[in-house]
């Protein structure tokens, strides 16, 4: 029990969560976070990041586990304290401000369930709204404010509950880039000005990084890999994590000095590499495409563990537009190639035509893997 | 190039304008005729008269104490409903649309069977020295009991469309039960209690089943606009004029309760 109380004197969050649906689905995640801190939950939809979010909520019950918001204790199996009285605020994609409430009384919403006195609950509830940009606009209702402002709105009153903790579910999935950005910039500056401790769900590499101290990366309702942003984005333990920091990630093994994925068709020469599972980590943009010629068939099979340069035959499964050209994406394995205009113009690229992938040595970068995922 | 909107009439077969005209024909031709009937030289006197202005008293406060006590009950029962669980919501909404699809009479001689002299409240209340049927009392219980399932299934409905997300919202931001119900529930589904408050009124108003077998047909006591009209055009007390007359200011309250309530819709983005 002292160990307990010790630990969660330096913890503001510390969470042990299994959460089971009807319908087979499991969340069992672990998260903590020192005070002020900002952590990141990554996923693809579906992955249990909401169900998360959730259960430090209050909405969810636990079925094992704990959830500790500094010093007590306010989820167990045995335990619910209901989500008014956790000290923790939720803002999610859809801002959900009460339609025939005015934004300041929105806010001002917030500030009197906390007793806080009609009068001085107005007057700062104003002074919240000038904080997130929304000066003047206050006696509008809710309708007559764009999506941004609205989560602004949402923002100040999230706040103004003065919570422990910020549980944020993909507070800017549904603004437009440009509102996007300015809201990220605001997101951030109050979060930190009030200093509470702030999980933030997302599948945005850029919020991630632009919000968040640490991050945890959650699929199919367990947590597949932690650390700092940088950490993951530069080091991605799956496929999705891959694909949010933008890179190109084919598993494999290095055994005898040469590193091969799991179909054997791509090998590269690694003579100082020690042996184990690793995958393969490159950008799309280092990846060259040239039509598959009769030589090339020849040359690929004949190869080997290159030193230089990898390089394999593949199989287009899909183009999409990018912003500087095409993201062609290739199979066996799955490999996304990013190509510029002029190539695309140049050569037809034919889903399910063959083409010849190579990637310069330098460009490659091999990240171990734990027996678990994980990097190791 | 746009695609161009379906036209807004649709893709009707013309030939149902034909029963379309009939109905709507079979709603208004009726009230016309009621109006044509009126005779406008003797309305005041027909309307001024006593046991009219008694009947249409009585009514507007037999009608408004009704109204209110489904207020007070229906209010949280439609609550009740609307966050049970499917299995139970559909058990409680059936029964509460019982009496909307009985016969009022049939509502009536129950009444009176639980409130008479040997019924089991009623028996227990003749202990008391107190006697329910035939009295103002028992009018308002009469209303009350047609009107209830109005306001609640309207209620019920208004509140299961707007559901919880706001009343987690709220809780998140730190309010408790009564808080959130008073200033986010139940603002939320104002255009539903106000939908259901006229309609219960409306419905109280023009209560006559129930009433004549549980109230009787005392004027000034229990005998409200509806018996007076049936009385009236029955030729014993006041003439058929009266009934006219009567049934006219009926009609008109009705309109001006539908306008009232066009007029104002609470929550509407302007």
């Amino acid at each position: 029990m002292t160990d307990a109380a010790a630990s969660a004197t330096r913890t503001a969050l510390d969470a042990q969560v299994r959460v089971e649906r009807a319908g087979g689905f499991v969340l069992d995640a672990a998260v903590s976070a020192s005070p002020g801190e900002t952590i990141a939950v990554l996923g693809p939809s579906g992955a249990g990041k909401s169900t998360l979010l959730g259960a430090l909520a209050g909405l969810d019950r636990l079925s094992a586990g704990h959830v500790r918001i500094g010093d007590r204790l306010v989820s167990s199996p045995e335990l619910h304290v209901p989500p008014a009285r956790r000290g923790v605020a939720l803002l999610g994609q859809d801002p959900l401000l009460f339609p025939h409430l005015s934004a300041r009384d929105n806010v001002a919403f917030a500030l009197r369930s906390r007793g806080v006195s009609r009068a001085d609950a107005r007057r700062r509830a104003e002074d919240w709204l000038s904080r997130v940009g929304l000066s003047g606009l206050g006696m509008r209702r809710p309708a007559d404010l764009s999506g941004g402002q609205q989560q602004r709105a949402a923002l100040a009153r999230a706040l103004a509950a003065a919570p422990q903790v910020v549980l944020l579910d993909e507070p800017l999935t549904g603004l437009d880039v440009e509102t996007a950005s300015e809201m990220r910039g605001v997101l951030r500056d109050q979060v930190r000005a009030v200093g509470a401790t702030t999980i933030v769900v997302t599948h945005a590499a850029v919020d991630a990084a632009a919000l968040a101290d640490r991050v945890i990366v959650v699929e199919d309702g367990t947590v597949v890999q932690s650390g700092t942003v940088a950490e993951v984005l530069r080091a991605p333990a799956t496929r999705f994590v891959a694909a949010v920091a933008g890179l190109d990630r084919v598993p494999g093994i290095v055994s005898a000095g040469a590193w091969r994925d799991e179909t054997g068709m791509l090998q590269l020469a690694v003579p100082a590499v020690a042996d184990g599972r690793a995958s393969a980590v490159f950008r799309p943009g280092a990846v060259r495409l040239r039509p598959m010629g009769r030589e090339d068939v020849r040359a690929l099979a004949a190869d080997g563990a290159a030193e230089r340069e990898m390089a394999w035959a593949a199989r287009i499964a899909r183009v999409e537009p990018s912003p500087f050209g095409a993201l062609v994406q290739t199979t066996a394995p799955d490999v996304a190639v990013e190509v510029d205009v002029e190539v695309l113009a140049d050569r037809g690229l034919d889903v399910g035509g063959e083409v010849r992938l190579s990637v310069q040595a330098s460009s490659i970068r091999l990240v171990p893997m734990s027996a678990d995922g994980a990097p190791g | 190039m746009t695609p161009r909107a379906a036209p807004r009439e649709g893709f009707l077969p013309p030939l149902l304008a034909v029963p379309a005209v009939l109905g709507l024909a079979l709603l208004v031709i009726p009230l016309t005729a009621l109006v044509g009937r009126v005779e406008w030289s003797t309305l005041w006197s027909d309307i001024s008269s006593q046991e009219a202005v008694a009947a249409l008293l009585l009514s507007l406060q037999t009608g408004l104490l009704a109204t209110a006590c489904c207020v007070v009950l229906g209010i949280p029962l439609a609550l009740v409903i609307a966050r049970a669980g499917d299995r139970l919501a559909g058990v409680l909404r059936a029964i509460v649309t019982v009496p909307l699809v009985l016969p009022p009479m049939v509502g009536g001689v129950a009444l009176l069977y639980l409130f008479g002299r040997s019924g089991p409240v009623g028996a227990a209340l003749a202990q008391w020295g107190v006697s329910l049927p035939f009295t103002t009392g028992a009018v308002v219980i009469a209303q009350t009991f047609v009107a209830l399932p109005f306001l609640v299934l309207a209620l019920e409905g208004a509140l299961r469309t707007s559901g919880t997300r706001y009343e987690t919202v709220a809780a998140t931001l730190g309010a408790g039960r009564w808080r959130i119900l008073w200033r986010v529930t139940l603002p939320l589904a104002l255009p539903g209690i106000v939908a259901g408050v006229v309609l219960a009124f409306a419905r109280a108003i023009g209560e006559f089943g129930a009433t004549a077998l549980f109230a009787g047909n005392a004027p000034g006591i229990t005998q409200t606009m509806p018996l007076a009209i049936y009385t009236a055009f029955n030729g014993s007390g006041v003439g058929q004029g009266t009934a006219v007359a009567l049934s006219l200011l009926l009609l008109l309250t009705a309109v001006a309760v539908l306008l009232l309530v066009r007029g104002w819709r609470p929550g509407a983005t302007r």
